[in-house]
């Protein structure tokens, strides 16, 4: 209570400010930061530790990059033409069938 | 082709062919394979159409689908009895039980600390590493980092906890990224780390 007073006094702000992350509990949620699975205050609180530790800040920049990378070598596979033709005469088929 | 009981099938499930063609390619890690589940999963979807609910999300019910047929034809034997002692070891059921720091991080931390190693490996060895992961790992990587799924939805197609989800994509990412990292060294893209070499997984 007594704690709680002192931080809004010195917060300046009647809403009273969530205690920093620690480090292991910033570098404990990064995937679900990432992943945009934290609310938006807890997302807001986790970015904001990335954002001014220095020494966790790279492990961010490298799960991003690793990400990125995964994407980009997936990403891009459309489905070829042909295997598109064949689902499209295969269900024409099937659709066919189903009518006769 | 669409008949009256097919109504929004094209608008609803083949647009999505492209990432049921991706996710069958990493299902089964050969083209033809692919091919076959994707007219497998799209005629499953066809003759069940009328059991989709409209407006949910189509594209995580042909995920569904394709991954089902996909495990049918597999072998589930031991890979996944070795998945499921690890996911049921004490203190594992999300993150917090292995280490928060990641191997890769500490190995880097001198040479590359932001993993721009990462951008050097060709697309051919990426795609290598993502189909040595186990099936639960790799669909859960998958459909997170390359669809976006939520752990939700994941963990609905799955057929597993949001936990279990959690954990499947931290210990995936994590081999990955492993491999990965390994591979860079061996190929010159970066430093090895002085005295972390064996660092494994926690």
């Amino acid at each position: 209570m007594i704690l709680d007073a002192i931080r809004r006094f010195f917060g300046g702000s009647d809403e009273p400010r969530e205690p920093e992350l620690s480090c292991q509990e910033a570098l404990a949620r990064v995937y679900e930061l990432m992943d945009g699975e934290l609310d938006p205050a807890e997302a807001a609180r986790v970015d904001r530790h990335f954002r001014i530790c220095a020494a966790c800040y790279p492990h961010l920049k490298l799960e991003e990059c690793f990400r990125e990378r995964v994407r980009s070598a997936l990403g891009e596979t459309p489905v070829p033409d042909e295997v598109r033709t064949r689902v499209l005469e295969l269900l024409a088929r099937e659709g066919e069938a189903g009518r006769g | 082709m669409t008949g009256s009981s097919h109504i929004g099938f094209e608008e609803e499930a083949l647009v999505h062919m492209d990432a049921v063609y991706r996710f069958a390619l990493r299902l089964t890690g050969s083209p033809d394979r692919a091919e076959d589940l994707v007219q497998d999963t799209y005629l499953r979807a066809w003759r069940s159409w009328d059991q989709y609910q409209r407006g949910t999300r189509a594209r995580s019910w042909l995920f569904t689908i394709a991954r089902n047929l996909f495990l049918r034809e597999e072998e589930r034997g031991k890979r996944h009895d070795a998945i499921l002692r690890e996911e049921t070891a004490p203190g594992t059921g999300g993150t917090g039980a292995v280490s928060v720091v990641n191997p890769v991080w500490v190995s880097t931390l001198g040479s590359d600390p932001e993993g721009r190693f990462f951008d050097s490996i060709v697309d051919d060895e990426v795609l290598r590493a993502i189909d040595q992961l186990p099936e639960e790992y790799r669909t859960a990587v998958v459909l997170s980092d390359v669809e976006g799924l939520s752990y939700e939805e994941i963990g609905a197609l799955m057929e597993i906890p949001v936990g279990t989800v959690k954990s499947r994509l931290f210990r995936g990412r994590r081999r990955l990224q492993k491999v990965l990292y390994d591979f860079a060294v061996e190929m010159g893209y970066i430093a090895p780390a002085a005295s972390t070499s064996d660092a494994g997984e926690g």
